[in-house]
């Protein structure tokens, strides 16, 4: 059946439905244009993507999969999520990351339908002891807690890039508490890791380093203007901002037996401008003083869980629009005696939270629509991010 | 379907005869058979539409050479439940369930050709469901691409993706 893309009616070609057809080379007779290939390819799982790298030479596949508008327009139609995991297994202790699809989040069965790999530079893998910081868009964060080194990674392509080192000072009895964040600037088109540290307790400053990829050096910014991090989470990406909770005064903290609850607040730092916003906590916060407060996406919102309530921010950056959504009843139980460490929004209003008791960790699935819970099966701390073809290597 | 189409019909040459309505348009598949459509349905399709716009509307009769009586009805069915609103996930799962992969690629062509949005992306993420489990080879006959690799080539590039050939579907026997 011979189609409209060589031109062959007459009565109608003077409104060709496609536009910009890419001539197919005369040696080939493609029965879909190459244009209408690209509709359907974005909408393909990021495997079979690299896979069809194999389908032709000429026309190369290639070229289009890696084409920066191609990677976006897949980014934007992915709604392919992965659940991953970091961890040092024994025998060998060595890196090791686990990805199943989110799907299997209630899985009964976690030894299978996951993708395992090793550390993406091997060199690197000897007396050093990485984490997923965060992650964003397919590429995982990868930090590590004693050279502070920072590998971005994008598992889903096997494609990592090794940051080079920013400048910190050297402490001998205490320790350096570094936090990352790492997110998008869509008014440049640019990914931005910010990285920010604090000597400890005696330490009032926050100091900030940021890298743009692309670039190879970090840039000293201005030190945080507001308190320093309490939060050992890493920062928040919403709306081209990354935010982390802070806290006023961390040595007046010390001195106090309960927490003043005004000295917390969020740091919220836009990407575009490298400047530094403060945005007050939902406005019942002052009558709380427990530690069970965590930030996390909630859609495109910003989120924060408050001891058992979810606020979510409906307009980032307008403290009116601070909403309470629901109270996760789990929470509120008295013989309760786990930590909150993490919250991630996994879809139709479920959360997975990360609770600590002990050092055990327990991942729980949250539907906040019956105010149910589910325990999962899996025990170390999890890192959702989308499936794309992004490199880190920009 | 045809029997739908063509009680169809009849209801719409007997709306024809009332002076009230809007002429109706009719169709000519690439095998000169004549369906008949509401203007309403035309305006689905912007290549008929704007067709008819440009010819101030004197111009009722489209011919459709690129399209069998096949696919058209197959349209018709999905721009009238547009029309109507009717589009959900189950019609959705209904209309393509009788259709093969070579169908639901001459309807991808049809609804481009015809300039289809809505079709077209319904049918670009029926495709992409269809080949994600498929091999290298079957998405190459699929979409019509020549393999321009040297078999050296070919195989050198296949074992750098190796981690990419797991969880391989067998092709379709009905379709090659």
């Amino acid at each position: 059946m011979a189609y409209p893309t060589e031109g062959s009616n007459p009565n109608l070609t003077d409104s060709p439905p496609c536009k910009d057809l890419m001539t197919p080379p005369a040696d080939s007779l493609p029965t879909l244009p190459f244009d209408l290939i690209i509709e359907i390819l974005y909408r393909l799982p990021v495997k079979l993507l690299i896979q069809l790298r194999s389908v032709c030479k000429s026309k190369s596949l290639n070229s289009i999969i890696f084409n920066p508008s191609f990677v976006r327009k897949h980014l934007n139609a992915s709604t392919t999520r992965l659940l991953h995991f970091a961890a040092y297994q024994n025998p060998f202790y060595l890196f090791n990351l686990k990805s199943y699809p989110l799907q299997s989040i209630m899985a009964t069965d976690i030894t299978t339908n996951f993708t395992q790999l090793g550390f993406p530079c091997y060199n690197d893998n000897i007396n050093n002891l990485y984490y997923i910081a965060c992650s964003c868009d397919g590429i995982l964060c990868l930090a590590d807690q004693y050279q502070h080194t920072v590998v971005l990674w994008n598992p889903s392509i096997r494609k990592f890039k090794k940051l080079p080192p920013f400048q910190y000072p050297q402490l001998v009895n205490t320790e350096l508490y570094v936090t990352y964040g790492f997110g998008y600037d869509p008014v440049s088109d640019h990914y931005k890791v910010v990285a920010l540290y604090n000597s400890g307790i005696h330490d009032d400053t926050t100091t900030v380093q940021v890298l743009t990829l692309g670039t190879h050096y970090w840039r000293r910014l201005p030190a945080f203007p507001f308190g320093v991090i309490f939060d050992d989470g890493a920062g928040k990406c919403v709306c081209g901002t990354v935010n982390w909770l802070a806290y006023i005064d961390i040595i007046n903290w010390l001195a106090y037996t309960e927490i003043s609850e005004t000295r917390r607040f969020i740091v919220s730092f836009d990407l575009a401008k490298e400047s530094y916003q403060k945005i007050s906590l939902p406005p019942d916060h002052r009558r709380r003083d427990g530690w069970n407060i965590k930030l996390f996406v909630w859609r495109d919102c910003l989120g924060i869980i408050f001891d058992h309530d979810v606020w979510v921010m409906e307009t980032y950056g307008i403290q009116e629009s601070w909403v309470k959504l629901f109270s996760v009843s789990f929470l509120q139980d008295p013989r309760m005696s786990s930590i909150l460490t993490k919250a991630s929004y996994i879809c139709d209003g479920q959360l997975l939270l990360e609770l600590k008791e002990k050092q055990k960790m327990k991942l729980i699935v949250y539907d906040s629509k019956n105010d149910t819970f589910k325990v999962t099966k899996f025990l170390n701390t999890s890192e959702i991010c989308v499936e794309s073809l992004l490199s880190p290597d920009m | 379907m045809a029997e739908e189409v063509s009680s169809q019909m009849n209801s719409l040459s007997i709306s024809e005869t009332n002076p009230s309505s809007s002429a109706t348009i009719s169709l000519v598949s690439g095998d000169d058979i004549v369906f008949k459509v509401e203007p309403t349905i035309a305006k689905e399709m912007e290549t008929v539409q704007s067709f008819i716009d440009e010819t101030d509307g004197k111009i009722t009769t489209i011919p459709l050479p690129n399209i069998s009586s096949h696919d058209l009805p197959y349209v018709i069915e999905y721009c009238e439940k547009s029309i109507a609103g009717k589009i959900t996930k189950e019609f959705e799962a209904e209309f393509v369930k009788k259709l093969n992969n070579e169908e639901v690629k001459e309807l991808f062509l049809a609804a481009n050709y015809l300039n289809i949005k809505k079709l077209l992306d319904f049918l670009s993420q029926v495709i992409a469901d269809r080949i994600a489990n498929k091999s290298v080879e079957y998405v190459r006959r699929y979409f019509g691409i020549e393999n321009d690799f040297t078999p050296e080539e070919e195989a050198k590039l296949r074992e750098e993706l190796a981690w990419t050939f797991t969880g391989v579907d067998p092709d379709d026997e009905d379709e090659n």
